[in-house]
């Protein structure tokens, strides 16, 4: 019920691609979805996303950074760093460089570009809304 | 942390709890996609494995 209030609020057609939120959605899951009043939804995809990406790294999996002469790799890059600051610092914390010893080492990747690509989904589910394309 | 089956599951779960919320309005509506999608992911994962399993790795 809330959560029709705050579609009303936030569809008004018409308006540009509010590039600061998208960023800052991308930085932080589902602060884009809070910032236009969509609590529910900014709690779950903030969780999920954050479950996701906490499982990856449990599992050993790798956030990937994209390497000349391997165009997959730019693919799994862009996957992985659609987690945002979670990305950068699981990077800096010296965590996710993957272990490709460990059981759970493909698991973990997978677990890592679902959190990535969940989020990629999250921006632009924020740019509809904050357009007034979706409630 | 290593079962796979489980971690097939808790992926499943992660992803249909998602695009509920991604896709769905009202709560009547993402209970159901869920539940669709969770059984979709898990029965056809295990479905899937079960008719390779006779394939050599």
């Amino acid at each position: 019920m809330a959560e029709r209030k705050d579609d009303e609020r936030a569809a008004e057609p018409g308006k540009p691609v509010p590039w600061g939120l998208l960023v800052l959605s991308w930085l932080v899951p589902g602060l884009g979805h809070l910032v236009l009043g969509k609590r529910t939804r900014a709690i779950v995809f903030a969780a999920v996303i954050l479950a996701a990406f906490v499982t990856g790294i449990l599992l050993d999996g790798e956030l990937t950074l994209p390497q000349g002469g391997s165009p997959f790799s730019w693919l799994k890059a862009f996957a992985s760093a659609g987690s945002g600051i979670a990305f950068v610092l699981a990077r800096l914390a010296g965590l996710g460089h993957g272990d490709p010893t460990a059981v759970g080492f493909a698991f973990g990747d997978t677990f890592l570009y679902t959190a990535g690509l969940m989020n990629w989904l999250v921006v632009l589910d924020v740019s509809d809304i904050a357009r007034g394309v979706k409630e | 942390m290593v079962d796979h089956f489980l971690l097939l599951v808790w992926d499943a779960v992660l992803i249909a709890v998602f695009f509920a919320f991604l896709w769905k309005n009202d709560g009547p509506a993402r209970k159901r996609f869920i539940v669709k999608a969770l059984l979709i992911m898990v029965v056809g994962a295990v479905a899937l494995g079960w008719l390779m399993y006779p394939f050599p790795s």
